[in-house]
């Protein structure tokens, strides 16, 4: 028969007092001889409560403790606990600045017993942690870095100030039609399969760059640094068959920053879209490049996964650490800029319509 | 040499040698904060690079409001390596130990070096990750009291009890299971 809602509650209410009293110190027994009538569901539920209140515990050590309550600014630093604290952490910064522990305790002769104990664990940490980083990967790293900071620097320059870019865009078509004339079509056909350290990468790499300063929309640009992403993309699994760890960061900072770029355009696109649209008095947002690029990133994102995976079985066994951080920072990266278009796209025209008004407004 | 501020501003305003100054003065203490976090070097080295590529991403919204640009590329840091330790909980990671002690003058010399180099990474990630935090700060970086207090928002005095009970810490494990110290 199932139980009353009267009756449970004075089960709930029986099982309470049991555990109150076996808190308090009394046994199973004497809580069941109170509750007969509900001895036996309380039994098994009063044995696993012992069990419990039975096991040991934990105490934190005196030191957290202490340390809490003056984090709390419950108990002030006593005169001497302060002094001493101030002498440990001057002694650090000696050890820092390479000073000897016993030049330590000299400076504090009557703590020198309290010092010794933490000053010695503190110098064979400080040996154990201490770094320097390998001066090669330094100067590489910082010749990445540098390089994010100068493709930026580009963007902006050429996002700001557009008849200094058609200008620049006209020297450059200009610059490529020569090369297209001494170097001949050939050359350039033949640097597009090639790789990083090859021969004919650096004319690639021009290639690119003038195709880049010549796209015309916004959209152009974007499709071209998701174009370029999956060159990347590609390049970082020869890289990676080749063993070459710096190259494979390298060609991972460029397809990050392809990635970035494109829906950085897209959204600057729509924004200005947007603003023709108040000033035009309405009209809809057109997501059909938006669309048609979040199909290319979605193809991309498999092929890419596909290929580096492909190229786990040719990697040195070293450079295995190495391509599998590469395969999450790409898929990474490509999942993060079809969430930004997505959201782009989900957006409603309205929404868009109503964000341009009120910085109108403002 | 131009003054702290003067050289935010020049980075902001996208000058590479201010930011290659930025990057000159902090990478070495930056790049031994996260292998005394992380215990790695393969990982610190890609981790180190990130540091400086976020801070130059948003070098722009920096804001000079008494926290040191030193301070702030520290909180970049240890946001990077919460990120890592997180991801990387259930990963095998490659011991610091294969990769950082590979020249020895013998090798008694280096197995003897192994063993208490062991100990002491062992030790140091049984403390909490606040103790781990202050430690590589102040012992790993090389950090005064002062900046590590602003890196980690507390106070001087809550920083140099943190350190004691770290250091205390460490002792009692050393003493229990090493009996050392």
């Amino acid at each position: 028969m199932p139980p009353s809602t009267e009756n449970t509650r004075d089960f709930e209410s029986a099982l309470d007092r049991c555990l109150d009293a076996l808190i308090g110190g009394d046994s199973i027994e004497s809580c069941l001889a109170r509750f007969p009538g509900f001895a036996p569901e309380l039994e098994p539920l009063l044995l696993a409560a012992h069990r419990i209140i039975s096991l040991p515990h934990p105490t934190p050590s005196p030191e957290l403790k202490a340390e809490t309550l003056r984090a709390l600014n419950l108990t002030p630093l006593s005169l001497e606990e302060s002094r001493f604290q101030d002498a440990l952490n001057h002694s650090l910064d000696l050890l820092a600045e390479g000073k000897s522990i016993d030049h330590c305790l000299q400076l504090y002769p009557q703590m020198s017993s309290l010092l010794t104990p933490l000053l010695a664990p503190a110098s064979t940490l400080r040996r154990t942690l201490q770094a320097t980083p390998n001066p090669e990967f330094k100067a590489a790293a910082r010749r990445r870095v540098l390089s994010h900071l100068e493709q930026r620097k580009g963007i902006r320059r050429f996002t700001l100030h557009s008849w200094r870019r058609w200008a620049y865009r006209g020297a450059l078509a200009a610059a490529a039609f020569l090369i297209m004339l001494s170097a001949g079509q050939l050359t350039l056909r033949a640097s597009s399969g090639s790789s990083p350290g090859d021969v004919l990468y650096p004319v690639k790499e021009f290639s690119e760059t003038v195709q880049m300063r010549l796209a015309t929309s916004q959209e152009d640009e974007a499709k071209l640094h998701v174009e370029l992403a999956a060159r990347r993309a590609q390049e970082v699994a020869a890289a990676a068959t080749d063993g070459d760890r710096e190259m494979v960061r390298e060609l991972l900072v460029k397809l990050e920053t392809h990635l970035e770029e494109a829906p950085r355009l897209m959204n600057e696109k729509q924004l200005h879209k947007a603003l023709d649209m108040v000033l035009e008095g309405g009209g809809q947002l057109d997501h059909s490049h938006l669309r048609d690029l979040l199909a290319v990133l979605n193809q991309d994102i498999r092929t890419n996964d596909a290929r580096l995976k492909d190229a786990m079985y040719e990697v040195p066994p070293d450079m295995l650490p190495a391509l599998e951080d590469a395969i999450a920072r790409v898929r990474n990266h490509y999942s993060v800029s079809i969430a930004t278009l997505e959201a782009k796209r989900s957006t409603d025209d309205l929404d868009s319509l109503n964000g341009v008004r009120l910085t109108f407004h403002k | 040499m131009q003054s702290e501020q003067q050289l935010i501003k020049s980075a902001q305003a996208g000058s590479e040698t201010a930011f290659e100054q930025i990057y000159e003065d902090y990478f070495d203490r930056i790049y031994s904060y996260v292998v005394a976090r992380i215990g790695n070097r393969f990982d610190a080295e890609d981790l180190t690079e990130d540091v400086f590529v976020r801070a130059l991403q948003s070098i722009g919204s920096f804001k000079w409001q008494g926290i040191s640009i030193g301070a702030w590329l520290f909180r970049i840091a240890h946001n990077v390596t919460v990120d890592h330790l997180r991801k990387n909980s259930r990963r095998q990671t490659v011991p610091i130990e294969e990769t950082v002690r590979t020249k020895g003058p013998s090798p008694e010399e280096r197995a003897a070096t192994n063993i208490a180099f062991d100990k002491v990474r062992e030790a140091f990630g049984r403390l909490t990750q606040a103790q781990q935090q202050v430690l590589s700060l102040r012992l790993a970086s090389g950090i005064s009291v002062a900046e590590t207090a602003k890196i980690m928002g507390k106070s001087e005095g809550a920083v140099k009890a943190s350190q004691y009970s770290a250091l205390a810490a460490i002792r009692r494990i050393f003493a229990a299971e090493y009996g050392e110290y």
